[in-house]
């Protein structure tokens, strides 16, 4: 394909990514079952190494999920995130179960090697593929998460950023954390400005892999919420904030609304936390 | 298959009188003896060549033989630029059967060769008694045999002419009475004064030859230069009578004052007001093969006057999303198919998003498309070639224009520097970046900037050599902001260009060959794109350096034979700086689909495996000798083409480098053709033939392609006939299958080269072009194909629709001209929806935080059908020295909601489809001097 045949498409799918179908709820709502993130805990492990792997679930209506976890070791193809037959039901022989329940626990092969999961991404990474299948309320949801494999001689090994809180900045620029005890009551119309907390040297660096000087890792937020729409879906920066407007899609008086952030590094890191707000009139 | 009828010349030698054809004026003819007369003034040329220039009288010439459908010489023959003169008039011996008082007109068909000599004389029409209708036209033709005329010349060289002559046979007028003045003298005795003057075309100010100016009792004709003269008129005042059959008509009084010169400029409304008009037939070079002439197709409505938009509405083009300017070609992948400018090839036809064209139309003389067959003397291509000829720049005076649409602005200068030496040069700045915001959303902003440029010198050396020197140029600038709230800061950036410097040489040669040389330097940037999604930046730098030479010698061997062959070299050192990861090329040999968009970031974001850069240099050289032969059988209703294209190709990459490499692939391309007439009116056409395309320099990429991949074949057959129903209306059809092998595909396996040879096509399909010329004020067009184009990825996978399928193309387009200077067109397409792979799930990212689709079947899907119909308005107000015209062209003119695209919500559940532009006017004026 010639060079300018590969402009036309990257323009025409980068413009076209910005365009989605009207009247559609925003990405943000949880208005039913899904996943929002998987931890893993540490995120990255050397051969042979344990890890205790969570999924947040939520929009289950109260019912309990029931996840069953399987791993992949089909490598990706170069611009592959993961390899397509890691989720293809048609290829059930390439996942090996590895437990079952929201959290397990589960190891990195002793035998793997990095060639054999594939060309590393731009921070120098390759992964285990670990796929989860969650059944909740009739419907069945297939997430993925890439646990990074912690190789010989890795220097600053990636750690999960650690949300401490959720903060509430009122119109002065004060930032109160929001009480997971004690939700805060909040009217339609309002606009609340909220504020991950997150902790220290939770921005880490790392050597990029084609040499240079060490990179900072950018962490990003993605905010859901049971009711109303937030000004960015995602934000940037230890500090991320956005606005929550509760001008539309409102729960009836008395109810709770839920809360979700979650951060995450370029290397899988992963941290989330959850308040309630209680919506009043 | 355009041919031109204009008014040749007047003759006013041996005695006869001359009348004009349409006698509105003038002495009654008396009664007396027969003669015959010749009224050079009803001389009426009819030839076969291809389209003559946009605004001047440039009748077309068949550089090869007068047949029709000799396909002789596999260039296009260029517009003639002059017509043949006749030397030498041969009084035929009037019948007894005819009677004194008879007159008659024999209309002849005369085929004139590039010596001047009479070949063939035919008799097309009698109009006269019917008793005497055969000895009549016996008695014309063997006159008209001896005729002799100074050839017609295209390009500098002599070419065979076939011209339509009406010989007159009329009553000889009684000799006037003795002592009478000859009709351009004064009365004897009385005051006089000269008087000379140029009549032109109102408008473009061309000069009108054959214009009959009467003053009083004397006549003179306009010459080929417009002029006129009169040695002596009487003193006084006096109306000039202007006649012609192209020309309004018209009187001018004066007044002559003794012993003062009188010079006069006169411009005449020209009947015929774009004089380039087509008819008949020009010689078949390709098998199949569409030439459209400049001046007939800026009228067609969508293309807001951009002529090489033309193209897209040929049979064979299939339609890209969004009419973005891709031509992807008998089902090959749009790179399959190279564009030529003057013989050299540059990167693009159209600027970004197929706006507009990168060379300005009224440069244009005539575009060629052959949708795939071609000859030998081209390669490097798969699908098909656009060859776009440039035209010399006039050299009766300064001449331009100056036009302002929605789009942009553009204008162009011409003229004549010394006798032998003449330039032409345009601009075009485009400033649609202002004017698209009204028709686009506020979530996202396209700001495409786009200007080009041509200026040419024409020399003419000597009788036999010409000079060209072409310098043109393209830049394309867009910026893309999408604000979309599932994204962060996201925006795209692309800059691309391309510059030539091109020297041409042509020689006429004895015996009527020709040797041209070409030779091109330029500079391209053919993508130079920045992405930045949050903190990971996806970037591609490209430059190429070019230069390229093309030595060509067209020898007439025997009546039998002619040979043409050459040597085409192009060499490029092609660098480029690269960060991001290995993207599968989409709407490549496989491809993603191009019909469905969601989230997918996909590999802007780094976390895509195998992320990379690569700083590559690759010097290409590919040079090809060629030869076509062409034999013409069985008095010329045979010809048969056997040719030869040797294509070498040498690669050799990151010079100096432990990973530096050398290819050279050295593979033969047979071809053959043949044209077989079947009556006059209908001919049978075949050809077969092997193609090779080596790989893109970019595909060489140790990191992001594979240093070993070779060369693209394809075999390609098509069969088909021509019908000429009529002298103006012709019907082209045509099959073809295209097996395609070693198409460049992404690796299948993880171990796998980022690129492979694996991948296999095949394209099939039939095709028909219903046209009429121009003929009555009406033009147009039914093209229409039906065709299948799959590919196959990788050895033991299955056949899938290519992401180009497109079963159906039909397009319909006419034109019409009505009076006092409107003309009105329609156009309406009606393409099969792209086919495209359908989502069939998702699964949640993570790492990413996004979903991904799941894709069924490779292109399984398909859109909805795309219908729309365009209209357009043109109205010209002529004027003496100028001429201004205003245009409307609305596409889509029922707003129908054509889906392009398939827009996905976050998580792949819900889709809708991306219309494409709703009603768009492009409201245009321009001055013409």
């Amino acid at each position: 394909m010639t060079a300018r045949s590969t402009l036309m498409v990257f323009v025409l799918a980068f413009a076209s990514s910005g365009c989605e179908p009207d009247d559609e709820a925003p990405r943000t709502l949880i208005d039913g079952p899904r996943v929002l993130a998987i931890k893993a805990e540490p995120p990255s492990v050397p051969p042979g190494g344990s890890t205790t792997v969570t999924a947040l679930i939520v929009g289950t209506g109260g019912e309990t999920p029931s996840v069953s976890w399987a791993r992949c070791r089909l490598a990706p193809r170069p611009g592959e995130a993961i390899n397509p037959d890691c989720v293809d039901t048609a290829q059930a022989a390439t996942l090996e179960p590895i437990g079952d329940g929201t959290t397990i626990t589960t190891t990195m092969p002793g035998d793997v090697t990095a060639s054999a999961l594939g060309q590393p991404d731009a921070t120098g990474g390759v992964y285990l593929t670990l796929v989860a299948r969650v059944t909740v309320a009739g419907e069945t949801l297939v997430a993925t998460y890439r646990l990074r494999l912690q190789s010989p001689g890795d220097v600053n090994v990636n750690g999960n950023p650690v949300l401490t809180g959720l903060l509430l900045v009122d119109a002065v620029g004060v930032a109160t954390p929001i009480d997971a005890a004690a939700p805060p009551t909040v009217q339609a119309g309002d606009r609340l400005t909220l504020q991950v907390a997150v902790a220290d040297a939770s921005v880490e660096t790392y050597p990029p892999p084609l040499g240079g000087a060490p990179v900072a890792e950018v962490l990003r937020t993605s905010w859901f919420s049971t009711a109303g729409m937030f000004t960015d879906e995602r934000s940037e920066g230890p500090a991320a904030t956005t606005v929550l407007e509760l001008n539309t899609l409102l729960p009836s008086a008395g109810s709770a609304i839920d809360l979700f952030a979650v951060i995450r590094d370029d290397r899988g890191g992963t941290d989330y936390v959850h308040r309630t707000l209680t919506f009043g009139q | 298959m355009w041919s031109t009828r204009s008014e040749l010349f007047t003759d006013s030698r041996r005695g006869h009188t001359q009348r004009p054809v349409f006698p509105v004026l003038g002495p009654p003819l008396t009664r007396g003896g027969i003669r015959l007369f010749l009224s050079a003034a009803t001389a009426l040329v009819c030839v076969w060549s291809t389209p003559g220039s946009a605004a001047g009288a440039e009748p077309d010439v068949d550089a090869g033989t007068a047949g029709p459908d000799a396909g002789a010489a596999p260039e296009a023959p260029p517009p003639l630029s002059k017509p043949p003169r006749l030397l030498r008039f041969v009084e035929a011996t009037t019948p007894a059967s005819l009677g004194e008082a008879g007159r008659a007109d024999v209309v002849l068909s005369i085929d004139v060769d590039a010596q001047g000599k009479v070949t063939d004389v035919a008799v097309v029409k009698f109009d006269g008694p019917e008793a005497s209708q055969a000895a009549v036209a016996q008695a014309a033709v063997a006159a008209a045999r001896q005729f002799t005329f100074e050839p017609g010349e295209a390009a500098g060289k002599p070419v065979p002419v076939r011209i339509t002559y009406v010989y007159h046979f009329a009553p000889k007028p009684p000799p006037a009475p003795a002592g009478a003045a000859a009709p351009s003298a004064a009365p004897q005795g009385g005051p006089t004064a000269p008087l000379d003057g140029v009549v032109l075309r109102k408008g473009d100010r061309v000069p009108i030859a054959g214009v009959t100016v009467v003053a009083g009792a004397a006549r003179a004709v306009t010459g080929d230069d417009g002029r006129f003269s009169f040695d002596a008129l009487p003193a006084g005042a006096l109306s000039l009578q202007l006649r012609s059959p192209t020309t309004s008509p018209a009187d001018t009084p004066v007044t002559i004052t003794p012993g003062k010169r009188l010079s006069l400029t006169i411009h005449l409304e020209s009947q015929e007001r774009y004089t380039s008009v087509v008819r008949g037939r020009r010689a078949q070079v390709e098998t199949v093969e569409q030439t459209l002439q400049a001046e007939e197709i800026k009228y067609i409505p969508g293309t807001q006057g951009d002529t090489l938009k033309a193209v897209q509405n040929l049979p064979g083009v299939a339609r890209a999303p969004y009419g973005i300017g891709l031509l992807p070609v008998w089902g090959s992948s749009p790179a399959d198919s190279r564009v030529y400018i003057d013989g050299v090839a540059v990167p693009t036809l159209y600027h970004f998003g197929g706006l507009r064209s990168t060379v300005n139309s009224e440069m244009v003389d005539a575009l060629t498309f052959v949708p795939g067959g071609y000859k030998a003397d081209h390669g490097l291509g798969l699908g098909g070639l656009i060859d776009v000829q440039t035209r010399r720049p006039r050299t009766d005076g300064f001449h331009g224009y100056a036009q302002f649409d929605l789009l942009d602005g553009s204008a162009m200068l011409e003229g004549p520097l010394t006798k032998n030496l003449s330039f032409a040069a345009a601009l075009r700045r485009s400033w649609v970046d202002q004017t698209l915001p009204y028709f686009t959303s506020s979530s996202l902003q396209l700001s495409p900037i786009y200007w080009d440029y041509q200026a040419r010198l024409t020399y003419r050396a000597t009788t036999r050599d010409t000079v060209d020197l072409l310098l043109l140029g393209s830049d394309d600038r867009l910026n893309v902001i999408a604000q979309s709230s599932g994204m962060s800061d996201t925006t795209a950036a692309s800059h691309v260009y391309f510059h030539r410097g091109i020297l041409g040489w042509t020689r006429r040669l004895e015996g009527g060959g020709a040797f041209t040389w070409t030779s091109s330097v330029g500079y391209d940037v053919p993508l130079d794109l920045g992405i930045r999604f949050g903190g990971t930046a996806t970037s591609i730098d490209a430059r190429t350096l070019s230069l390229t030479t093309r030595a060509v010698v067209d020898l007439p061997v025997r009546p039998w034979l002619r040979l043409f062959g050459g040597v085409d070299y192009e060499g490029s050192r092609f660098t480029q700086q690269r960060a991001g990861v290995a993207r599968p090329p989409v709407g490549g040999a496989t491809g993603a689909s191009v019909g469905g968009f969601g989230e997918q970031t996909g590999s802007f974001d780094g976390m895509s495996s195998g992320y990379a850069t690569d700083d590559l240099t690759v010097y290409a050289n590919q040079a090809a000798p060629f030869v076509v032969a062409t034999f013409s059988l069985f008095g010329q209703r045979l010809t048969v083409t056997p040719q030869m294209r040797l294509q070498i190709s040498a690669f050799s990459g990151y010079p100096g480098e432990p990973e530096s490499f050398t290819n050279t692939h050295v593979t033969p391309d047979p071809r053959f053709s043949l044209r077989y007439k079947l009556t006059e009116r209908v001919a049978l056409k075949g050809a077969v033939g092997l193609y090779t395309q080596p790989p893109a320099a970019e595909a060489l990429s140790r990191v992001f392609g594979n240093p070993a991949l070779e060369p693209q074949r394809a075999t390609q057959t098509l069969a088909g006939f021509d019908v000429d129903i009529t002298t103006t209306l012709r019907l082209e059809t045509a099959a073809f299958w295209k097996d395609m092998r070693n198409l460049v595909v992404p690796g299948a396996a993880v171990e796998d080269p980022v690129l492979v040879n694996d991948g296999r096509g095949r394209a099939y399909g039939v095709e028909l072009l219903l046209r009429q010329q121009l003929w009555r004020n009406v033009f147009g067009w039914v093209a229409y194909t039906l065709s299948r184009s799959e590919r196959k990825d990788h050895p033991g996978e299955a056949w899938h629709r290519y992401v180009f399928d497109q079963t159906n193309i039909l397009t319909l387009l006419a034109s019409y001209r009505l009076p006092r200077g409107f003309q009105v067109g329609a156009r309406f397409r009606y393409v099969t929806g792209n086919p495209y792979t359908p989502v069939t799930g998702a699964y949640f990212d993570s790492n990413a935080d996004r979903y991904v689709p799941i894709s069924g079947a490779a292109f399984s899907a398909r859109l909805p059908a795309f219908n729309q119909l365009d209209l357009r308005v043109d109205k010209i107000w002529t004027f003496d020295r100028w001429r201004f015209s205003a245009y409307l062209d609305l596409q889509n003119t029922t707003r129908a909601t054509n889906p392009e695209a398939l827009s996905y919500n976050f998580d792949f559940t819900v889709s809708q489809p991306l219309a494409g532009l709703p009603l768009l006017p492009i409201v245009g004026v321009r001055g013409d001097f």
